[in-house]
């Protein structure tokens, strides 16, 4: 589903933020990305949604290599994949309702199977009450849910999120995660980036663990990696 | 593309417009103000062509002057022949004696001190005609050189200088109104792309939202070249509204003060509202379409 073929990305400032990572990510996979804040995990994420380039290597998503994918494809790239953020990036001036519709929007999807989905979504994260109110109207947790509803309610195949939990309180964190194990329960891939120690320890999912740009450990099932490779 | 999605980018770009009325206003009057500007220097231009074009076939005299001791019968011949040749306002005719006279009118100095057969020489019958526009000018030149009895030296069929210079000024007022007009309109282009940018710096992380979530450049594109062209429509409405109640009235004002005529709201408002909304539809497409591709490189 995600691979890494020797990808090394290093920022026009000199900053090596990936070295010659080699990763592979198989179908319904749920996967923590761990490692202190600069250590590179934020730069892979970008590099999947291919928001920056690898200077060497190759990164396939479902087989394409995306490293050679035309600007005009980024897209239906995007499309595949359901995308969310620490600082939720909901459009302010959209209810609820209407930031999960644009997700199903922007790919053609007809007005009345908008209306039916959209409900169901909205109701798998617990906020069909609040579908008329506004971003500015909500908690922490509940942009996150928005986000996370329009994540999913396109039905992609993976769903990439970097640093979910930032912003949120221990407890919404956790409902939070716990929503997102649903979501892989159901079939779908999930990759998050992350540095919540506890989260990624009581999760017990697999957890590649970068530093400095290189990924020093890939566990199975397991817990937040502390240990670096110089330990 | 679906009839849905079409829809859903005017009831978004009408919905975007609500939300965001503030920053509408401002841009619509921008538009308007530079609209105006527009406007006035169109109407002022073409308003001083036509008047240097009333004074320029006002002015429109061709002098042709006779051979030295030509006869009755052929100036008669000539007076038949300019009554039958096209493009002739009216035409006048001073004898030789008449000339002298002007002459003298003139200045004393350019007949006193001469001799009869010296003044014969100086000062020959000649025909003053008056023209329709300056398009016959060589046609009705050419053709007095050959008549019979009009002198065949090259200065002896001469357009009235006057009727030059106001060809010179008429050329001269184009140039500047063109040039004038060109850079307005570019400085307006500026002012309204200026604001439109900051208007889409406001909604930078909006579009880069929508670019993660897969929408396709064009998609986002849309509801804002619709707002942008809504917006320049509006405020082409609003500009001709407001240049049709004063036009009139600023015009009679000046059509009563001074002996100039101008051209009706009819025939400026035409031209005008071609203009204005070629360059609202111009800035709303091409202007918010080139501003945007800053941000949508995401």
């Amino acid at each position: 589903m995600i691979r890494f073929e020797d990808v090394s990305k290093t920022y026009a400032t000199g900053v090596e933020a990936v070295k010659n990572a080699n990763l592979e990510i198989e179908k319904g996979d749920f996967a923590f990305i761990v490692g202190s804040s600069g250590c590179g995990k934020s730069t892979m994420i970008k590099m999947i949604l291919k928001e920056i380039e690898p200077n060497s290597g190759r990164i396939y998503i479902n087989g394409t290599d995306i490293t050679r994918l035309p600007k005009n494809r980024i897209p239906h790239l995007r499309r595949s994949m359901g995308i969310v953020f620490q600082d939720f990036r909901l459009l302010e001036d959209k209810t609820v309702y209407e930031n999960v519709a644009y997700a199903m929007r922007v790919i053609g999807t007809n007005q009345r199977a908008i209306k039916k989905q959209v409900p169901n979504v909205l109701s798998l994260v617990g906020l069909l009450n609040k579908s008329k109110a506004y971003p500015n109207e909500l908690s922490g947790g509940e942009q996150q849910r928005v986000a996370v509803a329009r994540a999913i309610v396109n039905n992609p195949m993976m769903l990439i999120a970097d640093e979910p939990t930032g912003n949120l309180d221990p407890e919404t964190a956790w409902e939070i995660m716990s929503l997102l194990n649903d979501i892989n329960r159901r079939g779908t891939t999930v990759v998050v980036a992350t540095h919540a120690k506890e989260i990624v320890d009581k999760m017990e999912k697999r957890v590649i663990a970068i530093d400095k740009g290189v990924i020093y450990s890939d566990i199975k099932k397991g817990g937040y990696v502390n240990d670096h490779r110089d330990n | 593309m679906t009839i849905g999605t079409i829809s859903y980018w005017f009831y978004d770009a009408i919905t975007s417009m609500k939300k965001n009325k503030k920053n509408i206003f401002i841009s619509i009057g921008t538009m308007i103000a530079t609209m105006i500007i527009i406007a006035a220097t169109f109407a002022i231009m073409q308003n001083a062509n036509y008047i240097i074009q009333q004074q320029k076939d006002a002015n429109s005299k061709i002098l042709a002057y006779l051979e030295i001791g030509v006869s009755d019968d052929k100036v008669e011949d000539i007076r038949s022949e300019l009554s039958a040749m096209e493009g002739i306002t009216e035409f006048t005719y001073a004898s030789k004696e008449e000339a002298i006279e002007r002459a003298r009118e003139i200045s004393p100095i350019l007949v006193d001190g001469y001799t009869e057969e010296e003044l014969e020489i100086l000062y020959q019958p000649y025909f003053s005609i008056t023209f329709e526009d300056m398009e016959a000018e060589k046609e009705i030149v050419a053709k007095l050189r050959t008549l019979d009895g009009v002198g065949k030296n090259e200065d002896d069929v001469i357009v009235s200088e006057s009727a030059r210079d106001a060809i010179k000024k008429a050329k001269t007022a184009q140039i500047i109104s063109a040039t004038l007009l060109i850079l307005i309109v570019e400085l307006s282009i500026l002012l309204i792309m200026n604001s439109t940018k900051l208007m889409l710096y406001a909604k930078r992380k909006e579009i880069s939202i929508m670019k993660y979530v897969g929408a396709t450049d064009g998609f986002i594109k849309v509801p804002f070249i619709i707002e942008g062209v809504i917006v320049a429509f509006i405020a082409v409405l609003v500009t001709m509204l407001l240049v049709s109640f004063v036009y009139n009235p600023v015009s009679s004002m000046i059509a009563k003060t001074t002996t100039y005529r101008l051209l009706s709201s009819g025939e400026i408002l035409g031209t005008l509202t071609f203009i204005l909304l070629a360059v609202g539809a111009g800035i709303g497409i091409i202007g918010s379409s080139s501003a945007m591709n800053k941000y949508l490189d995401v």
